[in-house]
């Protein structure tokens, strides 16, 4: 451990006489080095998340064939300054009959939860991340669900119909999706053998592939729910406008009301950025250590850049579908996510499995200890069949599983079909 | 066990956190602050696994009881909307309550006593049980010198503790399709079939 974290930090910060002169080396690696790094990153995507509101705003625009806001600087570069601003002067109400402490203590917990998530995911090459633990994967799992205490505690502590009913439904939603998102993961898994977040680049760095190609399926059933998951349009139900004001955060005003927004915003990124580790290759680029060698500053610096461009594409997917889509109905909802996701994420575990198996017995595919090594026809053979096997069976599958799902939707006009059994 | 510098620190800090939160927990009024209670003892709880690398056990502690169980709990707390109970700390059942927990606490030193025996109160790890060192090669990317936490588990899980997974698993199933049975109506039962 000790040796890694010295030879992640750059050479001209490790070799430099100043530090090695007066600062133990060990307060160095285990200290000066990681805070830098938190305090980089934070900054980092503090500014990201402010001015992903004006990219929100901008991209709506657009879409909807306005200008969007340039008032404030040019171009309206300067709107999330003034917008920040005006949410720190406003005044923070506390409704008289809330719980007081757990109406404070919700917003910190949700963003607690969406900030110590940042901590494990591969930002670049070596000392692009603060920390490679085991159980990375994991680890931003299990974070990432205590942020639902927040947005639920919030809801209730208001004392309001409104949030109370926001909050259920938000915290209903992420549960069931969190479940699709596990089991989507899993087939990308396979591949790269292990839950450390950097060592799934790493591993696709060895394939000489993204995982999506593998695992396209997966990869489409990972974005729905973690649209979901982060409750944005198409899914946003839990602050429906049209029918809860504005959900779990109704009471909430000035500062505390921008802590969930940023919270918000930052499970967006967190969300984004493991679909490009897991999915989409992380920061591993074909041919981009050709350019630079692997291991210098360059190299980790573009590997940075690399990351940083697909999780903004991804993050732009997002913005899209939010102002393409109109927001589904909440059976709908919790329709698509238990009878269309999730058995359509088990199915692509177990068939993907099957040929995983088949590979190996034909000698396509060789486990190398904690790598795989895949022959040139194993390529065609994985790409293949996950396009002409995975997906036909799943659609298949689904179809049969949800024939008679409009039976069951009560809400509908026309009565329901009695007679259809015999 | 002797722990020693920043383990020690952390141990004592976690531990005693988990003790107060767990106080805190039987005596709060109000059931969703106690729920909020538990989970500060859940995850404190997870640090002291964390301390003995048992990173896995740490995550999936979190994962399941804070991410799923707890949920629930708050979910039924605010459905049936518990009101505050009144502020009578001791009612008549205190003393059938203290002499329950008098027995059990004289249970408990009692065979706390007889696996103590050879040392009691004493420091030494026990023999034979030594974790395994994780050998470094050069081929394993750092992460794996830490633990293998997950591997390991994955295929203990998958032959020699196979069966009771599967048991438990099975048992978890029979509770889900119960409850499913016993939530729908007779009326939805007639038209669906």
């Amino acid at each position: 451990m000790l040796n890694y974290l010295a030879l992640s930090a750059p050479k001209w910060l490790s070799d430099s006489p100043i530090l090695h002169n007066r600062i133990d080396p060990d307060v160095l690696d285990y200290f000066l080095w990681p805070l830098t790094q938190i305090v980089v990153l934070l900054v980092v995507v503090l500014t990201l998340v402010a001015y992903l509101t004006l990219a929100e705003r901008k991209v709506s625009a657009w879409i909807q064939a306005r200008l969007g806001p340039n008032r404030v600087g040019p171009l309206g570069l300067l709107q999330p300054l003034a917008d920040g601003l005006k949410l720190l002067i406003k005044e923070d109400l506390i409704p008289l009959n809330a719980d007081k402490i757990v109406f404070a203590i919700a917003p910190i917990i949700s963003l607690v939860a969406a900030f110590v998530a940042l901590a494990v995911i591969p930002w670049g090459a070596a000392w692009g991340m603060i920390s490679n633990i085991d159980i990375g994967l994991l680890f931003i799992f299990s974070v990432s669900s205590v942020g639902v205490l927040g947005i639920i505690l919030g809801g209730w502590a208001s004392n309001s119909k409104y949030s109370l009913l926001g909050a259920l439904r938000s915290s209903a939603q992420m549960v069931s999706y969190e479940v699709a998102i596990g089991l989507a993961l899993i087939g990308g898994l396979m591949f790269t053998k292990t839950l450390a977040l950097q060592d799934m680049v790493l591993a696709q760095a060895r394939l000489h592939i993204w995982i999506i190609v593998f695992q396209p399926l997966a990869f489409l059933i990972y974005l729905i729910s973690g649209i979901a998951e982060t409750n944005r349009a198409p899914f946003d139900l839990p602050e429906a406008e049209s029918e809860l004001v504005a959900g779990f955060h109704t009471e909430y005003s000035g500062f505390r009301f921008s802590l969930f927004f940023i919270a918000e915003y930052t499970n967006i990124v967190i969300v984004s950025a493991v679909g490009v580790t897991v999915f989409l290759g992380g920061w591993y680029l074909p041919g981009l250590s050709y350019i630079f060698e692997p291991g210098s500053a360059l190299f980790v610096l573009s590997s940075i850049a690399v990351f940083a461009a697909k999780t903004l594409v991804l993050l732009y997917v997002f913005f899209w579908l939010r102002w393409s889509v109109p927001r589904y109905r909440y059976d709908q909802l919790m329709e698509l996510g238990w009878k269309w996701l999730i058995p359509a994420a088990l199915a692509n575990i177990l068939l993907t499995a099957i040929l995983f198996v088949i590979a190996q017995q034909l000698g396509l595919i060789v486990s190398n200890g904690n790598f795989l090594e895949i022959t040139k026809l194993g390529y065609v053979f994985l790409i293949g069949t996950a396009f002409i096997i995975t997906i036909p069976i799943t659609w298949i599958m689904l179809g049969q599983i949800n024939q008679r799902s409009r039976d069951f939707n009560l809400y509908e006009a026309k009565p329901l079909p009695m007679n259809r059994k015999k | 066990m002797k722990l020693l510098g920043i383990e020690a620190v952390l141990f004592y800090l976690l531990a005693v956190a988990a003790i107060l939160f767990a106080i805190f927990m039987v005596t709060a009024r109000n059931a969703v602050h106690s729920a909020l209670l538990l989970i500060s003892v859940l995850i404190t709880t997870a640090g002291i696994y964390l301390l003995v690398h048992a990173e896995f056990i740490a995550g999936a502690q979190i994962l399941v009881y804070v991410g799923g169980v707890l949920v629930l709990f708050i979910f039924v707390i605010m459905l049936v909307n518990v009101k505050e109970e009144d502020n009578k700390l001791f009612t008549k059942q205190f003393l059938l309550g203290g002499f329950t927990t008098f027995l059990l606490a004289l249970g408990m030193i009692c065979i706390l006593l007889q696996t103590q025996k050879a040392s009691f109160f004493s420091f030494n790890s026990p023999p034979d049980v030594k974790l395994e060192k994780v050998q470094d090669s050069p081929n394993i990317s750092p992460s794996h010198n830490i633990s293998q936490n997950s591997i390991r588990i994955g295929q203990e899980l998958y032959t020699r503790v196979a069966l009771p997974f599967e048991i438990a698993s099975l048992v978890l199933l029979v509770a889900i399709v119960g409850a499913v049975r016993l939530a729908r109506e007779r009326k939805q039962e007639k038209i669906y079939g």
